[in-house]
């Protein structure tokens, strides 16, 4: 019998197979299209079964402009430290995006016209000590460039949901989809 | 604050599938953020 991960048709798999799954599908939260919305927050998806999480944002659009997605866990507005840097297809513009500390995790991802692009790994945000992230994203549309960004959160508070939202227009559409990583 | 003579809806936000406009202290905030806020515009593209 294959072991995994391969499987064969009909094979009985044993919990020590399942257990050994080292990515699992959380929750997908659809965007609400009509109205469009400035922020959605998704809760209940950090919990002890995992330590590290994938929150992933595809397809949307925002309502008119491109603009940086920034995430917040829980309700916290403070102690939110993160840097990055920015650069154009081009090469032209090289730029850097930090707060030390900010309210928010900033530019985690990018809204546009076109669609939501957020792909961000997020440890430890409901264990009683600091969170973390990185993100790495293409901006813009055509022109436009590449981003990397990674921060964390200067607290021991422990989280079971967060918010993604941008300071102007609205998102339009799109699934927030977060995968918890097998301990 | 009067919300009684509101003509244009207030932002909505999107808490897991509740959809519902922005309260007052919500709408101050946000307000406040959109003043900084920069499109990636023609300042970041090339």
């Amino acid at each position: 019998m294959p072991t995994p991960p391969d499987f064969s048709v009909g094979q009985y798999n044993t919990a020590a197979y399942m257990n050994s799954i080292g990515l699992w599908l959380i929750k997908s939260q659809a965007i609400s299209t009509s109205p469009a919305v400035t922020s959605v927050t998704v809760s209940d998806v950090f919990s002890s079964s995992f330590d590290a999480y994938q929150i992933v944002v595809s397809g949307g659009a925002t309502t008119g402009g491109d603009y940086g997605i920034n995430l917040r866990l829980g309700s916290t507005t403070s102690g939110y430290y993160y840097t990055g840097e920015y650069r154009n297809f081009s090469n032209t513009v090289n730029n850097v995006i930090s707060a030390a500390p900010g309210a928010e995790w900033g530019a985690v991802g990018i809204a546009t016209t076109n669609s939501l692009q957020l792909n961000a790994f997020v440890n430890q945000p409901f264990l009683a000590k600091p969170s973390y992230f990185s993100a790495m994203y293409i901006y813009g549309h055509p022109v436009g460039g590449q981003a990397s960004m990674a921060g964390f959160l200067d607290n021991s508070t422990s989280y079971t949901g967060f918010t993604l939202f941008i300071n102007a227009s609205s998102f339009s559409g799109g699934t927030i989809r977060v995968y918890g990583y097998r301990k | 604050m009067d919300t009684g003579s509101r003509t244009m809806p207030r932002p909505f936000i999107q808490i897991d599938d509740e959809v519902r406009e922005m309260t007052d202290d919500e709408y101050a905030a946000y307000l406040e953020a959109t003043e900084n806020a920069q499109a990636l515009g023609a300042a970041n593209d090339d």
